[in-house]
């Protein structure tokens, strides 16, 4: 396993604990991994996290060129990847690549088979990654009972993590 | 095995100079799981089927890629898009 995959399940153990500890301590979080969204809207369902290696992505871009980036990203979002510089480019694929991940996994079971392109992320009014569904990634999302989804990206240390959330 | 060793041979190839399970890749069978067994991410499948399209000019759609799960699978899909070129090629020299 990569450093990055052990990191990713790490991150995702950590953050799932803490919202069980939070809805075991009565607080007002009761109840975050209880019911289906549909009882409260505010009720966070699902978690997705995921962790990309910059340099990871960045190698294989060199290798595999436009190619590669048009199987991961939608056309809008190789729009916006255009013109940037190699090490630029390789640190907004891999939070691409992070938060398509991290989405996929609040699908829990629904999200096999669910294609890098079904799942785009747009920008903000405030910057703001927009998670957009499409085809599968669409019908799992209904399938797993959601309604929303949040998403959060950050880059350091030579990663990408991306978070969502879904209720 | 696999009825077209000589494609296969080449998959492992391509799956090797990209770095992945050098001394893995020996043991391979078409039941070997590229996730679970082999410890291949989902970014690095996709790596392997943009390699493959390069190495037999063809080209795998998403559905298809999505659809892989086990070494049989990948190499199934390369020899059937070969084949499909092959035939192809045939009837346009033909027609």
């Amino acid at each position: 396993m990569s450093a990055a995959a052990e990191l990713t399940e790490s991150l995702a153990a950590g953050i799932t604990r803490r919202i069980a500890d939070l809805g075991a301590a009565g607080s007002a979080f009761d109840g975050y991994l209880g019911e289906p969204a549909a009882a409260d809207p505010a009720v966070v369902f699902a978690v997705g996290v995921d962790v990309v290696a910059v340099e990871r992505i960045e190698a294989m871009v060199q290798r595999q060129g436009e190619r590669l980036l048009a199987r991961l990203l939608t056309p809008t979002e190789r729009t916006w990847c255009a013109g940037r510089s190699g090490a630029h480019r390789a640190r907004y694929v891999a939070g691409r690549v992070a938060a398509k991940e991290a989405v996929r996994k609040t699908f829990g079971g629904q999200g096999s088979g669910v294609g890098w392109r079904e799942v785009e992320i747009r920008r903000g009014a405030a910057g703001e990654p927009l998670p957009v569904l499409s085809g599968r990634a669409d019908e799992a999302f209904r399938l797993a009972g959601l309604r929303r989804l949040h998403l959060s990206i950050s880059h350091d240390a030579g990663v990408a993590v991306a978070v969502a959330l879904a209720g | 095995m696999h009825s077209e060793p000589e494609t296969l041979q080449q998959v492992v190839e391509v799956m090797q100079q990209l770095g992945f399970g050098e001394s893995d890749l020996t043991e391979l069978t078409e039941e070997t799981r590229i996730a679970e067994d082999l410890g291949i991410d989902s970014t690095e499948l996709v790596e392997i089927v943009v390699a493959l399209e390069r190495r037999f000019s063809i080209s795998i759609d998403a559905d298809a890629e999505d659809a892989v799960v086990t070494f049989g699978d990948l190499v199934d899909r390369v020899v059937r898009l070969r084949h499909d070129a092959t035939r192809a090629v045939a009837a346009a020299v033909k027609g």
